[in-house]
């Protein structure tokens, strides 16, 4: 009998490589955007302000925790430890932050989106390009970490030493 | 019999297989969580280090500034002689960063027409110089920038920091560089007149005061600079997106009901709105 070589299986083969990118393009996203609000975190907070969607008490705290939380799923995606649990905190906070910039558009706020540093004010730049591309972007990364939660088997990472795949561990029988 | 005998010994064999693998999933999930909960516990640690060393304010303020952290410069805190008795001045509010290039574009068209205005009392302004662009250097020139304002300010008074505020814009440094360094900052407020502020701009004596005037400033709802107040309301560029320019700030000031002095030098301006067209920049 002929080996079936079928697409399934070439798309098993393929997935974990096209997983690994995905993770790596998320991860290192994550960690880009982390870093450079860390520095400094009252510019944050400034950037989470200039939305003005979150209560005035929380601001400060939300400021100040997002780089954190985004270095932390940086640094989980990138090494590729608990994938499936990363990956689904990444697309929610993804989903989050196109909602807050949409709303930002709707409402004819003239703001950056303070993504990787900086934020408040656009000056003399054109906003709704601005805002589509952020959305454009975080749409893209929020369907990789869509895909990674779905099926979160990945090339070199930790889950995979720790969770060794059963399809390449597995006697043929 | 001995066929059902082999088959329990299986299905045993299997449920003890089971067992085994289901514990070792456990044991794996348990060393996930425990690497989890590590790396992010070594993350917040790092963060609320580097967050602690950084958050500052609750400093004193210099004398005579106001609660808003601002400098007023107006025809009576600097007892101008050329003051026009009868007029209420316009009251103008400038939040700026110094090394916001925008800022910088501003300064260049309306410096002129500020000076000879507030001069004559048609207009005062309250500099509320703040720090938003930290990151647009690779040493806090913002900062620093504001707080050697500051201490020119504490020093001298408001002439000093508003010629020290011109001379900074003049020699605004570039974005993605260092900005000015201390010892710059002590030249030109030499330049200036001041000669005494070494220490402070060394020691940044001013950074707690800058962080709180900074942070005043954000929870006044201005989001980029310059934002400039021209009584109470913000004032816009004509077009969309554009920076404010000189003829935005004139007409505003216009339509906040400026009484439009007789200049002892102009002798036929004296119609409002005719005093000063948008092409009759001074330096």
């Amino acid at each position: 009998m002929a080996v079936d070589v079928s697409w399934r299986s070439r798309a098993d083969v393929a997935w974990p490589w096209l997983a690994l990118v995905a993770r790596l393009v998320v991860g290192g996203v994550w960690l880009a955007a982390g870093l450079s609000k860390v520095g400094d975190p009252e510019a944050s907070v400034r950037a989470v302000r200039a939305y003005q969607l979150v209560p005035d008490s929380l601001e400060r705290a939300v400021g100040y925790s997002l780089p954190l939380l985004e270095i932390c799923l940086g640094v989980l995606l990138v090494i590729g430890l608990a994938q499936r649990l990363a990956a689904i905190a990444s697309a929610v906070l993804l989903a989050a932050f196109i909602v807050g910039i949409a709303a930002a558009w709707a409402r004819g706020l003239q703001i950056e989106c303070g993504c990787f540093g900086g934020g408040g004010a656009a000056e003399g730049t054109d906003v709704t390009a601005g805002y589509r591309w952020d959305i454009a972007r975080d749409v893209g990364l929020l369907a990789l970490a869509g895909l990674l939660a779905w099926r979160p088997t990945s090339k070199f990472s930790v889950d995979g030493l720790l969770y060794p795949d059963p399809r390449t561990t597995r006697e043929v029988p | 019999m001995s066929n059902r005998r082999k088959r329990d010994d299986r299905l045993s064999r299997g449920a003890a297989m089971r067992r085994e693998r289901e514990r070792a999933e456990a044991r794996r999930n348990r060393t996930v969580a425990a690497i989890v909960a590590a790396i992010v516990a070594v993350i917040v640690a790092a963060g609320a280090l580097v967050f602690a060393l950084q958050r500052g304010g609750g400093g004193e303020a210099p004398h005579e500034m106001t609660s808003d952290y601002g400098i007023v410069y107006s025809a009576d805190s600097i007892g101008s002689d050329e003051k026009v008795e009868g007029v209420k001045p316009v009251k103008l509010v400038f939040y700026e960063d110094f090394i916001c290039p925008a800022c910088k574009a501003f300064e260049d068209q309306v410096g002129g027409y500020v000076e000879k205005q507030v001069k004559l009392g048609v207009i005062s302004v309250e500099y509320r110089p703040i720090a938003y662009l930290d990151q647009a250097s690779t040493t806090d020139y913002s900062s620093r920038a504001a707080n050697a304002a500051a201490c020119v300010y504490d020093s001298a008074g408001v002439e000093a920091f508003q010629r020290f505020h011109d001379l900074l814009f003049a020699n605004q440094p570039p974005e993605g560089g260092p900005g000015l360094d201390d010892d710059t900052l002590i030249q030109m407020a030499e330049e200036v007149g001041v000669d005494d502020v070494e220490p402070c701009i060394d020691n940044q004596e001013f950074e707690d005061v800058v962080i709180d005037a900074t942070d005043a400033a954000s929870q006044n709802n201005v989001v980029g600079t310059p934002t400039i107040l021209v009584a109470g309301k913000e004032l816009q560029g004509a077009e969309k997106d554009a920076i404010p320019g000189l003829e935005d700030l004139v007409n505003a000031v216009l339509s906040a009901g400026a009484r439009t002095p007789v200049a002892p030098s102009e002798p036929g301006a004296s119609e409002p709105g005719a005093r000063e067209s948008p092409s009759d920049k001074q330096q």
